[in-house]
């Protein structure tokens, strides 16, 4: 009975994800890509996926962690762009790796992302939460 | 700082563009008392990048500057390297940097216009401006017949152009001259007019107290424009107007987007009046740029981009590798103007002045 509650749960947060942008950086084309799979908001409350762009340091990471203990629970994250995942170019700089800081669920790598990569990437991201 | 009173955490809000920005607001009510900006959010040490490769390298990190307008970003470190290293650019090539350059300008100035209609109330202008960008982006994508990324190159461009450019760009600039015009007449309402008349007024005081150039500054009526000024490339060919106001509030600076778009159709126009797309490229910009060495001496070149003066400061030490680099933006001089703009708004009226003044974080931070 416990199964099937959570097979049902799981099917309904992979059907109606709504996420979360914080878009810093040059990925700026990304916001359009995303609108064409899952649904934007603009309340860390009311999603259930935060997608970060761009790079993040130790000014935003307090920033990040804020919004994504503001997210209710079941709460993933998706990385877009190289900067994102290991700072990119940028990575002799003061850059941090949001995943030593955050659980990251899905890392799309790429600079800049193609459409291609970002589709994939949403469709593994489906998948782990439909294996939960 | 702010002492005490009610405080209105505003963040993580996305600047105009690109980029976070913070702010902390002291309000009465609704009524903006003292706002404070907090940047760094998207520092990456572009500069201290540059500083660390080689003037090929160091374009890379210059298209991160500015990443909506990757031409603009580009500009100034590109023509700072030449007259550095005493690069002739043939006149050719300077017509099409500047084309391409007028272009972007125009497809800023949409995305800006589109940011303001949102934030106002009127949402059905956003997805008609974007299918215009993206129609434009696709116009340059086709022309240049290469990747965007590092089109510019100090001496020249990296390929050669379109043959028909021409007239795939005159049918591009009939388009948008249609398609500004209706834009105007749908976002140009009285209900826009009553949320953005007399709200977020900038004073011609407060124009140069604070060095800021660029629209904000012409909305004012202070007549500041780089290409006028201190002309460079081919731009003191083309006798262009430069359109001002006096009012400074948000209205005046949404009409005067327009009226810059159609300055930059004019001048696209008469560079067409002379221009043959057949020019070869290639063989003109043949420079081995990983060898060439900055001279050990310094230099500032200004340029005028959609968001107001943008320059880059190159200091040579007769290596590859330039010994300082540091560009100079207009964001960081509206930001600090930006507690003078907003007291005594409404709440409601703070996200539109905001999308007005045109501020991109990621040329702030750098």
């Amino acid at each position: 009975m416990k199964n099937i509650f959570k097979f049902v749960q799981n099917w309904a947060v992979e059907k109606s994800l709504t996420a979360y942008v914080y878009k810093d950086g040059c990925c700026s084309f990304l916001e359009n890509l995303l609108s064409n799979y899952i649904q934007n908001t603009s309340n860390p409350h009311h999603a259930d996926l935060l997608v970060v762009s761009g790079i993040v340091n130790k000014k935003s990471i307090a920033v990040l962690e804020k919004i994504y203990n503001q997210m209710p629970a079941p709460k993933y994250i998706l990385t877009v762009g190289n900067c994102s995942i290991n700072g990119g170019i940028f990575k002799n700089n003061d850059v941090i790796q949001l995943k030593n800081f955050l659980p990251v669920s899905v890392e799309i790598p790429g600079c800049p992302v193609s459409s291609d990569s970002i589709r994939q990437g949403i469709k593994e991201l489906r998948n782990i939460i439909r294996r939960e | 700082m702010i002492s005490d009173g009610y405080f209105m955490n505003i963040s993580p809000m996305p600047a105009t563009g690109m980029g976070i920005i913070r702010f902390v607001a002291q309000v009465d009510g609704e009524k903006i008392l003292e706002i404070n900006p907090f940047v760094g959010f998207s520092y990456r040490g572009i500069e201290k990048c540059m500083e660390q490769h080689n003037i090929l390298g160091g374009l890379i990190f210059s298209e991160k500057v500015f990443s909506d307008g990757i031409f603009q970003s580009q500009y100034p470190y590109v023509l700072a390297c030449e007259k550095m290293l005493g690069l002739r650019v043939p006149k050719p090539i300077q017509d099409i940097r500047v084309f391409l350059i007028e272009l972007t300008r125009i497809k800023v100035h949409l995305r800006i216009i589109a940011n303001i209609a949102t934030d106002t109330g009127i949402i059905v202008a956003s997805p008609l401006i974007s299918k215009m960008i993206s129609r434009i982006k696709g116009t340059i994508s086709k022309v240049i017949q290469s990747p965007t990324l590092s089109f510019f190159r100090p001496g020249g461009v990296a390929a050669s152009i379109h043959p028909d450019t021409k007239q795939i760009c005159l049918n591009l600039l009939s388009e948008i001259s249609i398609f500004t015009q209706e834009m105007k007449q749908l976002i140009d309402n009285s209900i826009f007019k009553s949320r953005t008349t007399d709200k977020g007024i900038l004073k011609d005081n407060d124009v140069f107290s604070f060095g800021i150039t660029g629209i904000n500054a012409r909305a004012s009526g202070v007549k500041i424009d780089v290409r006028k000024d201190n002309p460079y490339e081919s731009y003191d060919e083309y006798d262009f107007e430069i359109p001002t106001k006096k009012s400074g509030d948000c209205y005046s600076r949404f009409l005067l987007r327009f009226d810059e778009i159609y300055q930059s159709i004019y001048i696209i126009k008469r560079i067409f009046e002379k221009f043959s797309g057949n020019y070869n490229v290639v063989q003109s910009t043949k420079y081995d740029l990983d060898e060439l060495k900055l001279p050990s001496e310094s230099i500032y070149q200004p340029t005028e981009s959609s968001l107001g003066e943008l320059g880059c400061f190159l200091v040579g030490n007769s290596t590859e590798k330039p010994y300082r680099c540091h560009f100079r933006s207009n964001g960081i001089s509206v930001l600090q103007a930006i507690n003078s703009i907003c007291t005594g708004c409404d709440l409601t009226d703070f996200r539109s002045i905001v999308s007005s003044l045109g501020i991109v974080m990621t040329e702030v931070d750098r």
